[in-house]
């Protein structure tokens, strides 16, 4: 087929020939191969699933579940608390790939009650794998230096005994920059891959006060996947904490509120006071987890900014009413 | 190689303490911020503590019997019985100038085939008086020469700096992205100061051991009575001269069979290459007094001008005094300019800010840290956090590599003193973590003005937040510009501040920072109030909601 290309328009206007379909096809096939050893990740249709988080209150009209589990040991607490949820399986699958994200922030051995309790986050580990996870990963973005704030904790140790596996998170490097669809401050942010990779996320903070924030717990604990969290504290801590939610909410919160660091927080100090309140606190919506805690360290869920900008993005609900509470005394 | 008589087997055994020494090292510097132990010792510092010239420094600098005290003495006991035994091994095995010195050494005779060394007469004077300064040095409180002529910092310090940013790629440690490089004029000052050495080693062979190392000056007079030495069996010699062609110290006088084993460093290098195998280590078979008379009636041809303090009378001794004189006489004038800058409460700016410098806790004063300070470069290695870096800027003559806290770079860790476990020397201190966690090495301060609450209204609490003996506390007392409702903003209670640069270090106010620490010239200890038990809330089964 031999025609004279003479203009652009021309050559737009050609007719599509067999060689430029077949070349056509090789490309695509090409790409195709290419795609999973690129870079970047290109959005499939899974992912915009998973974005909206397994805990998303709206997705099917029913009344979010709060589960709250007074009393017993750490493990008893856990497993009650999964027990009374229905279990870890309608989320953790066979071959999963799970994320455990505790507070890991400082250099605190557990009775500080700074980082996550180990034996809480051993206890979750244990159960992710006897589900069938394939690989269960457990990091923070510590503020303290993270190996001795990993081992210190103990929750190196807890999560290795577990059968899980503890990745660093202090580098650049291992952060992706995403964008942040329905933010007015944080637009984007570099987030840790392993948290944008992975199948499940399962956020396990600890409840304690915090003196920027007021409280630490399930959305402030999100703060810990993200490099660069001066932003935050520029451009508004209440905001940015409540909009990081829009990108990926945790499939399952998981609050310890064991031992609970009332002021001082969130590292403590020689002035903190500590409350024993020995109490779990499981939901997949981290706005109501949130409002459930505060009422626990004592505080009004309405002093704190970012529970109301949370609830008003759509992130979860604010209002017990609103939820299924489940309460368990052991 | 195969039919080495049994004595060669030193050579071995060489070659084996010097490649345990450069792995040692290796991995003190590439994995010395990844370790998350808290000893007194750390593994690390190996290398390090059995240096000479640290370990001669930490004798004088420890306040008590300490473990890391207890092995450097121990080491300097080892090395220098050894060296009184078979010479100075010290040398060629475990000094890393030596070792570096060597290593250009080896490359020179790739380019220089033909007659390369030669036979130099011994000059003592320059090390000692060396030596002497330091010592003077040490007591009056400051660490220039210290620094510029001890073997083992001059030779580590460079490599500290340049592998820093490497390690903490390695451990997934980054520090904020203007700081993950080197300290540029610092590096530059300690690569120049190094690479003049191994170009001069190029060309002369060990001209530091020679001329100038004070550790050296030591170590020869150790080896004045060792007994187990390096010899020529004349009959056996055929006089070609390699040896002393190769000899890198230039202590071997083919000529007259002699080699002067108290500069001799043991390389061994003429007893591979001596064709008819005249050269031997081994014991002297009958023990002569080997001070220097004896030395000077000997045998060996070694002729009377060529010895120091006897030949002071004779005019052409008198002019080999002349350059030590010199030298003595320079730093008599320069050394109350010195003194006072090392004194002084330093001023330098880092980054944006004119400020007293911090410098790591165990230091104890500014003047103790200038004066112990070999500047090797261990404790920046080491340092989880990236806080301690070591500077050019702040003493500048006084101390060209004085380990100083950069907060930019990161904070001091509460719970951390491996900075001082690392230090061979004992300028930082060992103190128990307990005394550290109470040890104030600066002190907060709050610049209003630049605080995100009280510009933009907005929460922030990144200092309370990061403080770890509570001194930052939100209390509200402002009217926030953005919203007109009551902030809370940070207030400083500076008599639980420790300087640890947390506050600094996390603010995230730009381009100034609303909190800079004022470094201390002598650390003072804080006191806390003792922690208030667990409340255990009696209210079983009650929910709050």
């Amino acid at each position: 087929m031999k025609r004279e290309i003479t203009s652009k328009a021309d050559e737009r206007l050609r007719e599509v020939s067999r060689r430029d379909i077949i070349r056509g096809a090789l490309w695509a096939t090409v790409s195709m191969m290419i795609q999973p050893i690129l870079p970047v990740k290109f959005a499939l249709a899974s992912d915009s699933d998973r974005t909206k988080g397994a805990g998303y209150p709206t997705s099917d009209g029913a009344k979010p579940i709060l589960v709250a589990v007074k009393g017993g040991s750490y493990e008893d607490r856990v497993d009650r608390a999964l027990e009374a949820i229905g279990g870890i399986n309608q989320w953790v699958k066979k071959g999963s790939r799970v994320v455990v994200k505790p507070n890991i922030g400082w250099n605190v051995a557990p009775e500080g009650a700074a980082n996550t309790h180990p034996r809480v986050v051993k206890r979750i580990v244990e159960h992710c794998i006897s589900a069938g996870a394939k690989e269960v990963l457990v990091f923070d973005h510590t503020c303290d230096s993270w190996q001795a704030a990993y081992k210190n904790s103990g929750i190196e140790e807890a999560v290795k005994s577990a059968g899980g596996k503890i990745i660093p998170a202090n580098s650049e490097s291992l952060y992706e920059k995403k964008e942040i669809t329905g933010a007015s401050t944080l637009k984007e942010t570099k987030v840790h891959g392993e948290y944008l990779n992975a199948d499940v996320i399962i956020n396990v903070p600890i409840l304690k006060s915090h003196s920027g924030a007021g409280m630490t717990c399930a959305l402030k604990n999100l703060m810990g996947v993200v490099w660069d969290r001066g932003y935050y504290h520029l451009h508004g801590l209440d905001t940015c904490i409540a909009e990081f939610a829009l990108l990926r909410s945790p499939t399952l919160n998981i609050v310890d509120a064991g031992n609970i660091m009332k002021t001082g927080g969130p590292r403590g100090n020689p002035k903190s006071v500590f409350e024993r309140q020995d109490m779990l606190i499981v939901s997949t919506d981290p706005v109501l987890c949130d409002t459930a805690s505060a009422l626990v360290l004592g505080k009004k869920p309405e002093e704190l900014g970012y529970i109301e900008k949370a609830s008003k993005l759509g992130i979860g609900t604010n209002s017990l009413d609103n939820a299924e509470v489940r309460r368990i005394t052991i | 190689m195969k039919n080495l008589p049994r004595n060669h087997r030193v050579v071995y055994l060489r070659l084996i303490l010097l490649w345990i020494f450069v792995a040692g090292w290796l991995l003190a510097l590439l994995r010395g911020s990844s370790g998350t132990s808290n000893q007194d010792i750390l593994p690390e510092s190996f290398p390090a503590i059995l240096q000479v010239g640290p370990a001669i420094v930490r004798l004088f600098s420890a306040p008590s019997i300490q473990w890391g005290f207890l092995i450097s003495f121990a080491g300097l006991l080892i090395i220098i019985s050894t060296t009184v035994a078979f010479g100075r091994w010290y040398c060629a095995s475990i000094c890393p100038m030596g070792v570096l010195q060597d290593l250009a050494i080896r490359i020179s005779k790739k380019f220089r085939k033909s007659r390369h060394f030669h036979f130099f007469k011994p000059y003592h004077a320059i090390p000692w008086a060396i030596l002497v300064l330091i010592g003077y040095g040490l007591i009056r409180g400051y660490g220039l020469l210290y620094t510029m002529f001890e073997p083992y910092g001059v030779a580590i310090r460079p490599f500290s700096l340049a592998l820093e940013p490497l390690a903490r790629k390695f451990s997934y440690q980054t520090l904020p992205s203007q700081y993950s490089t080197i300290a540029t004029t610092t590096f530059l000052l300690a690569s120049i100061w190094l690479a003049l050495f191994l170009v001069i080693a190029f060309f002369r062979g060990r001209f530091f051991c020679r001329h100038l190392c004070p550790v050296g000056a030591i170590l020869e007079s150790c080896a004045i009575g060792s007994r187990r030495k390096l010899q020529i069996d004349s009959p056996t010699c055929v006089n070609c001269g390699k040896c002393e062609s190769i000899c890198r110290a230039m202590c071997i006088d083919s000529a007259r069979h002699f080699i002067d084993y108290r500069r001799c460093v043991l390389c061994f290098e003429c007893l591979n290459k001596c064709p008819t195998g005249a050269i031997t280590y081994k014991q002297e078979k009958e023990r002569v007094s080997v001070t220097e008379p004896s030395l000077l009636s000997s045998s060996s041809g070694w002729s009377e001008n060529t010895s120091q303090p006897v030949a002071i009378s004779t005019r052409r001794g008198f002019i080999k005094f002349v350059p030590m004189l010199l030298l003595v006489g320079m730093w008599i004038l320069i050394e109350p300019s010195v003194r006072r800058r090392a004194q002084s409460g330093v001023e330098i700016s880092i980054g944006a800010y004119e400020r007293h410098v911090a410098i790591p806790p165990g230091a104890v004063s500014l003047e103790r840290l200038v004066s112990r300070c070999v500047g090797c470069g261990l404790c920046e290695a080491v340092c989880p956090s990236g806080v301690i870096q070591l500077s050019s800027s702040v003493q500048g003559i006084a101390h060209p590599a004085l380990p100083i806290l950069n907060y930019g770079r990161g904070y001091c860790q509460y719970d951390c003193r491996r900075c001082m476990a690392v230090c061979p020397t004992g300028a930082l201190s060992i103190i128990s973590l307990e005394e550290k966690k109470l040890t104030r090495v600066g002190i907060s301060h709050f610049v209003r003005g630049r605080c995100i609450i009280v510009r933009h209204g907005r929460p922030c609490g990144a200092c309370a937040e990061h403080c770890p003996t509570g001194a930052i506390s939100l209390q509200e007392r402002s009217r926030g510009r953005g919203r007109g409702r009551i902030m809370a903003e940070p207030v400083i209670d500076e008599s639980l501040c420790i300087g640890c640069g947390a506050c600094e270090a996390v603010c995230p106010a730009r381009p100034k920072k609303a909190m800079y620490v004022e470094g201390l010239a002598v650390h003072e200890k804080i006191t806390l109030a003792s922690s208030k038990p667990v409340e255990i809330k009696d209210d079983k089964g009650k929910f709050p909601f």
